[in-house]
């Protein structure tokens, strides 16, 4: 693996919506995250909120057989 | 006298779409824009239609030519098929029914069409054209980089496949109708033409055939304002076509939108009068750009002529795009000859992340009667976005060792400086180890037949007492979709002064080495193709690797332990393999 490779990683939004790991890339000097398959560009904050916004339409997460 | 670029604006009328395809018309002609009236086969049928088109015509001079995209109804039925797309059908009856629309064209108008148009035209099907009737000048022929991911977009129901070739004006080969033609023998006789200018950017990182200079895909897109229904971005995309005059001499755009698109009968949830107001605002705005003297308005067969008269056949094109709709400053550069056709990408250390060698001149004629039979596209070697990119696929650019660490230049941002149709300077990247920073350049030059001379220049290093070495990393593969294309029977050659070792492709995982190598290859006997890394600086340990079935590829590299101030030069090529 090369050594450069982003410390922690982070998928990109964009591209996990249309169920594809893709590992975000980090620029240190704008201090930003950005994706090498899609145009997706933001700190962490952008990256997790959309991620957020996209699972929270996505998923239900709750017990599906609920003890009535 | 300045580069201009010269817009066609087609419009495509059959014989049920007339009220729309006249509101077409009236948008451009109160702009004192003229158009090209593409006439599909239910027209002949129609007399409300081809008093109207005559009419345009004789008042506005718009020129009349012929679809040959979609065979009519009663035309299936009289040859007894169901396939409707030309492109599709058996050549002998494609053949009849290509004569067919030749000589109704003539009953009803009195002369044959001078510009025809598909969404694909193979190549045996200009040259029949082409011998048959000379006097066609132009003929649109390839959707650009409709193919797969074009596909997927449509529920894997769209079988168009044109990946692969030219985005803009051409000289299109005997051979293969995707392939820019090397000399007049080579060349067919009618100038190829691209289905609409595509977003260069988009094109590879999204579905193209929603990003271009058709307003209507532009919405399907929803790449305008919801709120408003302005679209900045079509404007944006017109300069950003502008921009490229910079780099050739002279450009070429069209806006190929039907009439259907300005009605409220499409897949579309927005009304037809949000496409019929972009439609306007963007003839509006090349009637400004007109004004400002950048812009020509021509018909096909005009634009055909003035091609043939004023660029020379082999002459490459470049095309420098930066990101007009997602908000970076992500940048592609495209460059094409007649021996290939590649693209660098900003986002991934100005690495290749495309190449299309065309010197194989393979054939790509479609039908039923072909082994191709629907996939016209151009086969890669590299593709990073069909075939894996940064972590171990297909990919050529530069890795950096420090102190034996390992970097991937790939990993880092960087952006072009282009100078001409023929060469591009690589924004310096530096790398950070421990501690220690590198800084390098980049500079590719191209030769305009397939060969790109690459030089890596060692700016500065942050610690004298570092050991720097820079490998020049190309790993390439074939194929024309996701899947592995069948590797055996490629060939891995190394050759040092003295000799040349060579290895054939069976998934063994070996390798080729030479200390002191000279030229690396490997041959695509499949496509005809072979990829050639000639070395030209000292001391350079060269290696082939062949894959194996769970990394399917070919890999060359060039390594060579660097001082400040120092070069590695190499020199790829894509050329026939004999």
């Amino acid at each position: 693996m090369f050594e450069n490779k982003t410390g922690r990683l982070i998928r990109c939004p964009h591209c996990f919506a249309k169920d594809m790991d893709v590992f975000l890339l980090y620029d240190d000097e704008k201090d930003e995250f950005y994706c090498y398959k899609c145009c997706f560009c933001g700190d962490l904050k952008k990256v997790n909120e959309q991620m957020q916004t996209f699972l929270k339409n996505k998923y239900i997460v709750k017990r599906y057989f609920e003890k009535k | 006298m300045k580069p201009k670029m010269y817009v066609n604006v087609i419009h495509r009328v059959g014989a049920d779409d007339t009220e729309p395809f006249m509101k077409q018309q009236q948008i451009c002609h109160k702009n004192n824009i003229k158009t090209t009236i593409l006439l599909r086969p239910e027209g002949f049928n129609s007399d409300d239609t081809i008093r109207l088109i005559k009419q345009e015509h004789d008042m506005y001079g718009d020129e009349i030519a012929l679809s040959l995209h979609a065979v009519d109804v009663q035309t299936k039925k009289s040859y007894g098929i169901r396939e409707g797309k030309i492109w599709l059908i058996d050549f002998e009856i494609r053949k009849q029914i290509i004569v067919k629309y030749f000589e109704k064209f003539f009953e009803v108008f009195g002369y044959y069409p001078k510009a025809v148009a598909a969404y694909i035209l193979d190549a045996r099907t200009l040259n029949f054209i082409h011998e048959n009737y000379p006097c066609v000048k132009a003929a649109i022929t390839n959707c650009f980089e409709e193919g797969i991911k074009m596909f997927a977009g449509n529920q894997n129901m769209w079988h168009l496949f044109s990946d692969g070739g030219p985005w803009g004006a051409y000289y299109p080969s005997k051979k293969n109708s995707l392939i820019p033609a090397a000399n007049k023998e080579e060349y067919c006789g009618i100038v190829g033409l691209p289905h609409l200018n595509r977003d260069m950017l988009m094109t590879i990182t999204s579905r193209d055939d929603l990003f271009s200079g058709h307003v209507a895909n532009v919405v399907r897109a929803k790449a305008y304002d919801l709120e408003t229904g302005e679209c900045p971005y079509t404007f944006d995309f017109i300069d950003m076509w502008l921009e490229q005059l910079h780099y050739n001499s002279f450009g070429y755009y069209n806006i190929f939108v039907s009439p259907i698109w300005m009605t409220d009968n499409t897949m579309l949830d927005e009304p037809g009068s949000l496409s019929i107001k972009l439609y306007d605002e963007n003839m509006e705005y090349l009637k400004k750009k007109i004004s400002e003297d950048r812009v020509s308005i021509m018909t096909m067969s005009e634009f055909g002529e003035w091609y043939t008269e004023n660029i020379e056949i082999g002459t490459p094109e470049v095309n420098n795009w930066r990101d007009i709709i997602c908000g970076t400053d992500r940048q592609m550069y495209w460059y094409i000859d007649p021996m290939m056709r590649v693209c660098f990408d900003g986002n991934i250390g100005g690495a290749i992340c495309d190449l299309r060698p065309y010197a194989g001149r393979i054939n790509k004629d479609t039908g039923p009667d072909t082994p191709n039979l629907y996939d016209m596209n151009q086969p890669y070697i590299i593709s990073a976005e069909m075939r894996g990119g940064v972590h171990g696929g297909s990919l050529h650019t530069l890795k950096i060792y420090i102190n034996k660490k390992e970097y991937c230049v790939a990993l880092k941002r960087t952006s072009f400086i282009a100078e001409g149709n023929a060469k591009i300077n690589i924004t310096p990247v530096t790398v950070k180890s421990d501690g220690i920073k590198v800084t390098f350049e980049s500079v590719i030059e191209f030769d305009g037949m397939g060969g790109m001379l690459i030089t890596r220049r060692l700016l500065d290093v942050s610690d004298e007492n570092a050991e720097v070495t820079f490998e020049e990393y190309d790993r390439t593969c074939f194929g024309t979709t996701q899947y592995q294309g069948d590797l055996r029977g490629c060939k891995l050659r190394i050759k040092d002064a003295e000799d040349t070792e060579e290895l054939e492709y069976r998934y063994g995982g070996k390798e080729l080495y030479k200390a002191d190598a000279k030229v690396l290859e490997a041959v695509y006997p499949q496509i005809g193709t072979a990829i050639e890394m000639s070395i030209l600086s000292d001391d350079v340990n060269g290696k082939a690797e062949e894959g194996f079935l769970f990394s399917p590829f070919i890999t060359l590299s060039a390594k060579r332990i660097m001082k400040k101030g120092e070069e590695l030069r190499t020199c790829l090529r894509i050329k026939r393999a004999d």
